[in-house]
C-alpha cells in the first residue's frame, strides 16, 4: 500500500529540494526528476521525489489523503464525495485525471 | 527514518544484549482501514480514484481494482485486455527492483546515487502504457475493445535490456540467469563493478550470507473463497493488520516467487533464505522479467484462454496479483451497483507481521556494535522492502532475554 504525499517545491536545492505538503516542510530527495522550479508539484515517497504532478493531480491525491486522515481520526463532518468531485466532473476523459487549468 | 504521515510507518524496536538481538517489536500505523472511503460509491469512481491513493505501485493497484470490481460486476472482459494490464504490472514490478538496486543499494555501498538508470525506466514504462493501452486509462472497469493490433516494442525492451545489462549484470540478461549455482554467482560477482556485483561480493566477504535466515514459510495460492471468508469474518480487520494461514505468519515476496529457479536453489541450500539468496532473488526476477515482458508482448495475439468464473458468489469480487513486494489482494463487495465493503491486503502485512520473517531474521542477529546491528537490520529490512517508511530503534538491555518476538 504505498502512498505517496504530494508535495510543493519551496527551494530547489543541489540535489535536493526544501518542499512543503500536508504535514508541514521536509526535504525531498530530487535526484530521479532532476531539478525543478519552485512551485513544482511533486509526488514524494520516503523521503524521495518519484515524480511531478500537475496542480490538480496533487489536489486530487491530496484530498484523499485528508479524507483517509480524518476517517482514521474518526472526525465527524467528513465529506466523503470530497476526493470524488474532481474525479465526477464530466469534462475529465474517461479514466483520466481532470483536466489541466492554467498554470504549473 | 520516516515520520507517522498519513501514510503510516513501521515502528521496529530491537533489544540488544551482549552484541544479540533479543526481544522483537514490530508496530504499524498503517491506515489499513482506508478503503472504507469507498463505500458508497460506484466502480468507475473507485477504479479512478484508488490508484491515485496508492500512487507509488498504482498499476497493481489499479489492476488489482479493476478485476474486483470486473468479477463482483459479472462484467466480461477481454482476457488479451487483461494480459495487457498483467505485463504493465510486471513493467512496474521491474522499475521498482531497479529502483531499489540503483539507488538503495548505492547508498548501503556508500556510492552516489545514480539517476539514469530509474529515469530510464520509468520512460519506457510511460512507453510501453501508452503503446498497449492507446485508448486511455488500462483500469476502467469493462475495459475497451482492442482497436490495434497488440504492439512489438521490440525496441523499448531492448533498450530495456542493454540498459539492464550496462547497468547491473553486465552481460545479457538471460545469459545470466543461466548461472548454475552459487559458486557461478560468486564468480560473476568478482568480475565487475556494477552496483549489483558489488552488493553481493560485499555481502558474501562480510559474512552475511545468511543473514536473518530463518523458517518462516513461503505463502502459496490462496483459494479466493478462503480468504473471503476471512475478510468478511468479525475479525478482518486483524487479519488484514496482521495475516495467518492456519494461524502461520506466511512470506510473500521476489523470493518466494522465484525460489525454484536454480541459482536460488544452491544459495537455499548453504544460507537459507538468508540476505545473500534476498538480494539475488530481486535479480533473479529483474532478469527474469526481462523476458517473460518480451514473451508476454508476443503472446497478445494468440487465441484467447477463457477466464475462470466468479466462484466467490454474485456482488463479490476479489482479485490477486503478484506486485512488486509480494501478493496483492483485493475483495469488494457490491450491492445495488454500491460498494458495499472494500479491503485490501497487502504484502507488507504478511512479511512485516510482529512475528513474521523479518521478526524472526532480525531476532537472534549478532553485531558487534550499534552501528554494525544498524546497518545489518537496515539491510534485511529492504531486502524484504516495506512499503512505507519504517523507524528503528535499538535498546540496549542489561538483562538477559533469548530472542522473543512481540
Amino acid at each position: 500500500m504505498c502512498i505517496g504525499i504530494p508535495m510543493e517545491i519551496i527551494e530547489q536545492r543541489e540535489f535536493t529540494a526544501l518542499c512543503r505538503g500536508r504535514d508541514g516542510e521536509k526535504v525531498v530527495e530530487t535526484l530521479l526528476i532532476g531539478a525543478q522550479p519552485e512551485g513544482t508539484w511533486i509526488l514524494n515517497f520516503l523521503g524521495s521525489a518519484r515524480e511531478v504532478l500537475t496542480p490538480e493531480q496533487a489536489h486530487s491525491i491530496t484530498n484523499a489523503l485528508e479524507l483517509v486522515e480524518a476517517l482514521a481520526r474518526g472526525r465527524a463532518g467528513v465529506d466523503l464525495d470530497a476526493p470524488f468531485a474532481d474525479l465526477l466532473d464530466p469534462s475529465r476523459p474517461p479514466g483520466g485525471l481532470p483536466p489541466q487549468r492554467s498554470g504549473k | 527514518m520516516a515520520g507517522a504521515g498519513v501514510e503510516g510507518v513501521l515502528l521496529i524496536d530491537l533489544g540488544w544484549y551482549r552484541g544479540c538481538v533479543g526481544r522483537v517489536s514490530i508496530k504499524s500505523t498503517r491506515p489499513l482501514s482506508m478503503p472504507r472511503i469507498f463505500c458508497g460509491k460506484g466502480p468507475a469512481e473507485v477504479a479512478a480514484t484508488l490508484p491515485l491513493i496508492y500512487s507509488v505501485c498504482a498499476v497493481a493497484q489499479g489492476c488489482a481494482a479493476a478485476e474486483a470490481l470486473e468479477q463482483a460486476l459479472n462484467l466480461p472482459v477481454s482476457p488479451a485486455y487483461r494480459k495487457r494490464r498483467r505485463l504493465l504490472v510486471a513493467f512496474e514490478t521491474l522499475k521498482e527492483h531497479v529502483w531499489r538496486i540503483e539507488l538503495d543499494w548505492a547508498k548501503f555501498l556508500n556510492r552516489s546515487a545514480a539517476r539514469e538508470g530509474v529515469v530510464r525506466v520509468v520512460s519506457l514504462m510511460k512507453d510501453f502504457r501508452s503503446a498497449l493501452f492507446p485508448e486511455g486509462d488500462p483500469f476502467t472497469p469493462g475495459g475497451y475493445a482492442a482497436r490495434e493490433p497488440a504492439p512489438r516494442f521490440d525496441r523499448g525492451l531492448d533498450d530495456l535490456e542493454q540498459l539492464l545489462q550496462a547497468r547491473i549484470f553486465s552481460r545479457p540478461t538471460q545469459n545470466w540467469l543461466k548461472i548454475p549455482d552459487r559458486e557461478g554467482l560468486i564468480q560473476w560477482s568478482r568480475e565487475g563493478r556494477s552496483l549489483a556485483q558489488e552488493l553481493l561480493l560485499q555481502v558474501q566477504n562480510s559474512g552475511e550470507a545468511g543473514l536473518g535466515r530463518n523458517g518462516v514459510s513461503a505463502l502459496s495460492a490462496l483459494d479466493a473463497a478462503y480468504l473471503n471468508r476471512r475478510l468478511t469474518a468479525t475479525d478482518a480487520d486483524q487479519f488484514v493488520a496482521q495475516p495467518d494461514w492456519c494461524g502461520m505468519p506466511m512470506e510473500t515476496t521476489p523470493y518466494t516467487r522465484r525460489r525454484s529457479h536454480p541459482m536460488l536453489h544452491s544459495l537455499e541450500r548453504l544460507h537459507g533464505n538468508g540476505l545473500l539468496t534476498r538480494v539475488t532473488a530481486r535479480l533473479v526476477e529483474l532478469a527474469a522479467l526481462v523476458g517473460e515482458l518480451r514473451a508476454g508482448v508476443a503472446d497478445l495475439d494468440s487465441p484467447e484462454r477463457p477466464e475462470d468464473g466468479n466462484d466467490t458468489g454474485p456482488g463479490i469480487g476479489i482479485a490477486q496479483l503478484e506486485a512488486a513486494r509480494g501478493r496483492l489482494v483485493h475483495r469488494v463487495i457490491l450491492e445495488s451497483g454500491r460498494v458495499a465493503d472494500y479491503r485490501i491486503l497487502a504484502p507488507t502485512e504478511w512479511n512485516f507481521h510482529p512475528r513474521g520473517v523479518l521478526a524472526n531474521g532480525l531476532a537472534g542477529l549478532e553485531a558487534a556494535s550499534e552501528m554494525s546491528l544498524k546497518k545489518k537490520a537496515d539491510l534485511l529490512i529492504n531486502a524484504i522492502d516495506p512499503c512505507v517508511g519504517y523507524q528503528l530503534r535499538i535498546h540496549r538491555s542489561e538483562g538477559g532475554a533469548g530472542p522473543t518476538r512481540e
